[in-house]
């Protein structure tokens, strides 16, 4: 997106866009209505970037949080282990937990 | 909920030597069991550290899920305090406490996470939603899993006690009472 110079000095805005495989540039005026498209273009893209940063912050928060339930996961699950392995029991095949044979 | 303590003996060093004991023990190892109890035997309130741990969970996923709105972190905290209640039951061990703990966090997360999923599909891109997708389907396998350790530790280290009255056989295991009919 840019301020093209055509003849006789007058600057159009412009908007590059895909059109069946190409890419071709748009002439979306000049003056007051090529203003109005960049100020347009410039709130899309200030919105689009606010989102983005929004999810960024959001993933980089889940992760942490993520974590934290990682730790207490790891501790339950030792701890159960444990506790099963000092009361007599293993786990078959990794899977089902018997009590051992004296 | 108690606030977590600072100067905690329990560290991550000492998780991990458990969880390598553990490990050892799991693979058959014998000799790492007397080491298992000394360190469950060492450490004075390793319980109540781990409950620091269940705390510090609990309260971050309240805040993702809540943000600023207050009442919307009440409600989440009579829920999980609902959830907490229901699934204990009474005369719960310190080991039944902590899976109960483990069960409503991720109970919580799985929420949080179907939430952030639903999110993502109207506002990110489609690589972000493919994230909390992914994030959603671990949570649920993660509850799932707590759920299932909760119920064999309970099936497995509750005292069981059967009685016989009349043609009744009772059965009263973790402090709930089982009633069935004597074949």
């Amino acid at each position: 997106m840019a301020w093209q110079s055509r003849g006789g000095g007058r600057r159009y805005y412009t908007r590059s866009a895909r059109r069946n495989g190409r890419v071709k540039r748009l002439y979306l005026g000049a003056g007051d209505v090529g203003e109005a498209a960049a100020a347009a273009d410039r709130e899309r893209r200030a919105t689009r970037d606010a989102e983005r940063e929004a999810m960024r912050l959001a993933m980089r928060r889940h992760a942490e949080v993520d974590a934290q339930v990682d730790a207490l996961c790891n501790a339950a699950e030792t701890a159960a282990r444990a506790l099963l392995l000092l009361g007599g029991y293993h786990r078959h095949d990794r899977g089902e937990w018997r009590l051992r044979r004296a | 909920m108690r606030d977590p303590d600072p100067g905690s003996p329990w560290n991550d060093d000492r998780q991990a030597t458990l969880s390598a004991l553990v490990q050892r023990a799991d693979r058959g190892d014998r000799t790492a069991l007397p080491a298992v109890r000394e360190v469950f035997d060492a450490v004075p309130g390793l319980w109540e550290t781990y409950g620091d741990l269940a705390t510090i969970a609990q309260n971050a996923l309240i805040d993702l899920v809540a943000g600023k709105s207050g009442v919307t972190r009440e409600g989440i905290r009579k829920t999980m305090a609902k959830m907490r209640a229901d699934v204990s039951g009474p005369n719960a061990s310190p080991l039944e406490r902590l899976l109960v703990e483990r069960v409503v966090a991720c109970w919580a997360l799985s929420y949080q996470a179907d939430l952030a999923y639903a999110d993502s599909l109207t506002r990110a891109s489609p690589i972000e939603s493919e994230h909390c997708q992914r994030r959603q389907d671990r949570a649920a396998r993660q509850y799932l899993a707590a759920l299932r350790s909760l119920a064999v530790v309970r099936r497995l280290l509750m005292p069981t006690v059967q009685v016989n009255v009349a043609e009744r056989q009772v059965n009263i295991a973790g402090g709930e009472v089982h009633v069935g009919t004597r074949e």
